[in-house]
Parts: C-alpha cells; structure tokens; sequence
C-alpha cells in the first residue's frame, strides 16, 4: 500500500549542518527518517586526474586541498606513498620524521578541535566552540610559525622536510602542550555530563563493529565501535613504534562513544607531542632532508600506503610507469568518503534533527569526499 | 589515563624478500589458505615494495573476493581502476581493477587486480563487502569499468547525464565543454572568456551574439587520435578550428583559408568595404570573435563594432589589413 505519511525531502547541499555541500535526499514518515540518500560530488575537482599531469613534488600542494583542515596528513600519506614508491623510507633522517610525526599530531588536535566545535554547535552548544578555536588559533599560529600557511600547509617533501624548524618553535609547542590537556577537560566539563548532550548523542547512530569493518569504517567511528585498530600502532611509519600512546576505544559504538574517542585522542596526541620535544631536540640540526635525487623518478610499480589521519585511514594508491617525472595513476582512499557511505544504515529510524548529529560525527570533510 | 604503560605494538608483516617466484609468493603465509580455496581463479602474481599482488579471472572475482573474506580478509581497503591505453609497452585489456583488502588477524594487505576492457563487465563485490558499493560507482563515473550485479550503478562524483570517464587517458585534462546548459539563456552553449584574453578588458568576456557553432568545443577526433599515438591531447587552440562553412562561394572566392592573404585582398579589390574586410579574415570561421568571418567583417562595415583586433587566428597581419582598409575608407 502506498504511505500517505512519506515524503522526500532534500536536506542540502546548502544547509549549514552539511560541513560543505553534501545533499542528502531524505525520505521521512513524520520526523523519523525512513530512508537517506547522500549526493556528493558538488566539491568535485579532479584532483587525481590533476596528480596525473603533473611532477611528483607538485601535488604535494594538491593534497592540501582534499581534507582542508588536516592538510599535513595529507602531506604525509603522499610523501610517504612516494618514498615506498622509490624505497627510500629507511633513509629519511630522525630529526625529520619527528617532524613529521609532531606536525600531524598538531593537526589531529586542529582537527579534531574544528569537529568538537561545529558537532557541538550543530546540536545545539554555543559556547565549546568559542573554547574550542582558541586552541585551535594556537595551533595554526604553530603552522604559520614553521611553513607561513595556517591551513594549507604544504609543510612536508619527498625525501624530508622543507625546512628546519625556526627558532623558539620547540618552547611554543611545549608551551602549548602543558596547557592543553587542562583544555581538554575544560570542553569535558561543558559536555561529557551534560544531559542535553548525552540526551543527543547517547544511542544515536549506533553501529556495531562487524557492521563498521564491512562498511570499511575507519578512524574513530571504528574505534567508537570498540575495535581497537589504529594504524600508527597496526601498521608502524615514521617514529611512531617508539611513541607511546594508548589507542581509546568505545564500548557501543554511538554518536556519544565516538565523542569520548575524540576527546581521548586529544589527549594522547599531546602525550605523543609532549615526548617528541626532548627526542627531537637530541637530534643533529638541519639533518632533515634524505640524501636522494631532487628529480623524483621512481621505478616502474605500483604502492598502496595509508597512514592515520584524523578522520580514518588514509590511503594513496600509486602506480608509476617508471619513464617519466609524473604519477602514472594516483588514486586517493578519503576517510570521508568511505565513511560517509554508512550514513544511511546510521540514520534510519532516527529523527531529523539526529541526521545534524551523525553528519557532524562521521566528521566529513567534503573537499576529501569529492576530491 | 597517561600513566597507563605502553602497550607494545604487534610484530608488522615482515617484508618478504625480493624476487620470489609466483609459486612462492602464493604460498606466502599471508595469503597461503585463501589462495588454496581460490583454487585456478589466480593467474598470476607479483611483488613490489613488499606488497603482494595477485592476478584474479575476472569472471571468477566475486568467489574469490568471498574466499579471501573467509580467510579472514574482512576489510575492503581501496577499489579502484588505471586507464592503460598510454601505459608503456603494455599489451593487455584496457582498464586494471585493483581490490586492496586487509586482514585484521594477520595485520597484512593483499592486492586482488582483474583486468577488463570498454564493454565488459566485472562481477560486482557489493554482496562480500558492503563498502565496494560506493568504491565501484567511483570506478565506474571515473573510467566507465561497469559492475555486474551492483544494486545502483550511477554516477557519484560527475552528475547525471555527464557525458564522458574524466579519468580515461583520452579525456582531455582542461575538461570538455558542458555548456552549462542548466541555464541556456544565461550561458549559452560554449560561452566563456575569449580565446586569447588578458582577462583585464570587458571585451575578454563573450557575450551571447547569435549562433554559436563551434567556439569552445574539443577536436575530439584529434584528442583520441593522438592519444591512441601515444602522445599528448593537444591543448586546442580556437584558432587551429577551421569550420566546415570555410569554403569559397562564388560570392566569396576569396573564403579559403589556405589562400594566403596578399591573394585573398587580390581577389577582393572589385568588391565593397566589407567583401575588403572579409577577405582580410583569417577565413576559418572560428567564431572566436563572437561572428564568423563575413559577419565580423559586416559587423565593422556597419559600425557595429570599432575593435579591430578580435581575429585571432588571424593574428597581425589580419589587424593590420583591417586598420589599413579602414584608414582608407576614411574611418
């Protein structure tokens, strides 16, 4: 029999909860959605046909425009993928792999800060967001201070870094680091026990851990879910093996779990940044590039490297022909993108009103999603 | 919570040694029991930078996928697809679909690839792993690699009714003309800065003046031609695009553009100011001016337009013609 309660509703591209332009075609009986259907694409600019047209070293810039707020992340992943590419991971010098690791733990927490503030204005709390981007603000001062970008940071090369670090740079981040965690409880107090909150988050979107790895789910709604997988410790690079860190887990796999895995990263990125600083500082000065080619000519083959970027894993699949300067195919694996594809299965049976939250906690980013 | 003691890191898959056969990279622990249940299905494999790759029957992917997730590959990784046609010495089918999946018990990655051309289909993995679903739609909007048995095979990333794969090799890289024809009457077909503009004069921009044939389309012939050459698309330039119409007529036998213009101006003396002006045009009938050759040259004749730089694959020695002609004409 034909419903008389349906109807379809179109929920974007433009409604400000969608973090970008996603659409989401909603078919609702009352307030309870029967059926959601994500269109993306709206943000879509070639960026993989881009990587094929151009040097190795070029698209580096390109991939800070995929997930815009982590764009050292990506920095990473695709250096990385063209070291692997070139076998020249072993040599890339200590002082520049902690580098590396201290920049993407600096944009974990920007990251995840941005997600805290607009998930928890999404849903209704004004005032974690003014907190929130006043550590955000330090962070991309920290940015700015080493590469002069706050936001597309082009910061890391293949073989190394751009540039040592400037002067004074070590004492801000520690600086930054001893204040943060009492930060971080400061969001806590506003949220972790608000009934409000826990009334919006608690129960919401739940998916259960078979579910999440089927769907491909990775990052912290994997972890929200209670597998306890991160790739920093699954699949080591960098420095990360002589880190310690604690990988948080959830217990149910809800909008509410995901919110603590958060919170707890926050907290172990700093414990992460906060060892770095004495390692970093026992390193020779200036020791921060690879002795390789500055002409980037890998041999014939084709890599998949992924790291863990604040949103999930992160992974660039590069096939090269060996003959020339430039990638043969470079495929990108958005977090995003994939994690987006559960939404639907989150949000049935839930209200209106619930999608703003599962939105906000996948955490997209559509420039990733659409590339 | 950060007092709790490190939790030391399970032991990676070491990275096999280099340069083993197929028989042994087959009988790699990693991927040993999966292959054995996948029985002849995997034609072949390789190596390299430590990754395992396995050629798959692309008829027989959906099985294999199904006892590589009994073996407790249950992570689909990455889908996606390479465009061959321009890769060096390569004789195979056209399109490479490459399967990345991950094993949580084993801590490894395997790569599953099939290898398809234009018209034929590969099974779709959407039944053993939910999250193939998006990953094949990608695949498909991208390089036109169609799944069989995908429940929603449509475009994701382009919009419906694009016409074109924007990652096979002959796609041209600074895109087709789409001609925004969502909004017909705003932005015509092929509207869009002027070839040649500085960008700086409002004159750079077109705007809508009749017929638009051919400005701003792409010599696909010419595009796949080179590409299937090997070589690079071709960048086209407006002035390069001779339009069917440039023939001489008897009232126009000067319209040819292989005449060279001191012939073209000789075959012109008898007429009026604007058969003058129109035999100084490039004759393509690019329309990259806005008119094609007789109607720019009527378009000054009448006064319409006072620029007399707008002939671009004229170039100099047209603009000078064209002040000269005016000049003597007294305007």
């Amino acid at each position: 029999m034909f419903d008389v309660h349906e109807m379809e509703v179109n929920f974007g591209p433009q409604h400000p909860s969608t973090h970008g332009v996603l659409r989401v075609i909603l078919k609702i009986d009352g307030e309870r959605i029967v059926d959601a259907k994500p269109i993306i694409g709206y943000l879509h600019r070639g960026t993989e046909k881009l990587f094929e047209n151009m040097a190795y070293p070029q698209c580096i810039p390109h991939t800070d425009r995929m997930d815009y707020v982590a764009s050292a992340t990506n920095n990473l992943g695709f250096v990385e993928a063209v070291e692997k590419l070139m076998g020249v991971t072993a040599q890339i010098p200590k002082r520049a792999q902690l580098m590396r690791v201290m920049l993407s733990e600096l944009q974990r927490i920007s990251s995840h800060l941005l997600w805290l503030a607009t998930h928890a204005i999404d849903i209704g709390a004004m005032t974690p967001f003014f907190y929130c981007f006043r550590e955000r603000e330090q962070v991309l001062d920290l940015f700015e201070m080493y590469c002069g970008a706050r936001l597309t940071l082009n910061c890391m090369r293949i073989g190394g870094m751009p540039d040592d670090l400037p002067p004074g740079w070590l004492n801000d981040v520690e600086r930054f680091c001893d204040k943060f965690d009492a930060a971080v409880d400061e969001y806590e107090s506003l949220l972790t026990t608000n009934r409000i909150w826990k009334r919006r988050t608690v129960g919401i979107g739940v998916i259960t851990p078979e579910d999440a790895i089927d769907w491909g789910i990775t990052g912290p709604p994997l972890r929200g879910s209670g597998v306890e997988w991160d790739l920093r410790r699954a699949q080591p690079y960098e420095c990360y093996p002589e880190l310690q860190f604690e990988i948080p887990i959830g217990k149910n796999g809800d909008t509410y779990d995901r919110y603590l895995v958060r919170m707890a990263e926050m907290r172990q990125s700093n414990w992460i940044l906060k060892q770095c600083i004495p390692l970093i500082k026992a390193t020779p000065e200036g020791d921060i590039k690879a002795k390789i080619s500055k002409v980037v000519r890998p041999p014939e083959g084709e890599v998949y490297h992924s790291i863990e970027s604040p949103k999930g894993e992160l992974g660039y699949y590069i096939v090269s022909d060996g003959k020339g300067q430039k990638a043969y195919r470079c495929h990108v694996r958005p977090p995003s993108f994939v994690n987006l594809q559960a939404l639907p299965a989150m949000a049935r049976g839930h209200l209106v009103s619930d999608l703003v939250a599962l939105i906000g906690t996948i955490d997209i980013v559509l420039g990733e999603v659409d590339r | 919570m950060s007092e709790t003691p490190l939790t030391p890191p399970p032991a990676a898959t070491p990275a096999a040694p280099a340069g083993r056969t197929v028989d042994e990279i087959k009988r790699d622990p990693l991927v040993a029991a999966a292959v054995a249940s996948s029985g002849d299905a995997i034609t072949g494999a390789k190596e390299f930078a430590g990754e395992i790759t396995l050629i798959v029957d692309r008829e027989r992917i959906r099985e294999v996928a199904a006892a590589f997730k009994a073996a407790g590959f249950n992570y689909l990784v990455d889908l996606s697809g390479v465009d061959y046609s321009t890769y060096p010495n390569y004789t195979g089918a056209r399109f490479g679909v490459s399967y990345t999946l991950y094993s949580f018990e084993k801590n490894g990655r395997v790569r599953l690839k099939v290898t398809t051309d234009e018209n034929t289909a590969i099974p779709s993995v959407t039944s053993v792993w939910k999250t193939a679903n998006w990953h094949e739609r990608e695949t498909f909007d991208m390089l036109g690699v169609e799944f069989e048995g995908h429940p929603n095979l449509e475009r994701i990333l382009m919009w419906d009714g694009f016409n074109g794969f924007p990652l096979r090799k002959d796609f041209p890289v600074r895109g087709i003309d789409t001609g925004a024809r969502i909004y017909p009457e705003v932005f015509p077909e092929g509207g869009g800065p002027m070839a040649g503009s500085t960008g700086k004069d409002v004159k750079d921009v077109n705007v809508y003046k009749g017929e638009w044939k051919r400005y701003g389309t792409w010599p696909m012939a010419e595009i796949a031609a080179r590409a299937a050459a090997g070589g690079q698309p071709p960048a086209p330039e407006l002035g390069d695009v001779v339009a069917p119409t440039a023939e001489p007529t008897p009232d126009a036998p000067w319209h040819d553009p292989e005449k060279p213009l001191p012939e073209r101006m000789q075959l012109a003396t008898a007429g009026s100011l604007k058969d003058k002006l129109f035999a100084a045009m490039a004759q393509t009938d690019c329309t990259a001016c806005g008119w094609d050759c007789e109607g720019y040259a009527d378009a000054i004749a009448r006064g319409e337009t006072s620029d007399l730089t707008l002939c671009v694959p004229g170039e100099e020695e047209t603009e000078s013609m064209l002040k000269k002609l005016m000049a003597e004409a007294g305007r």
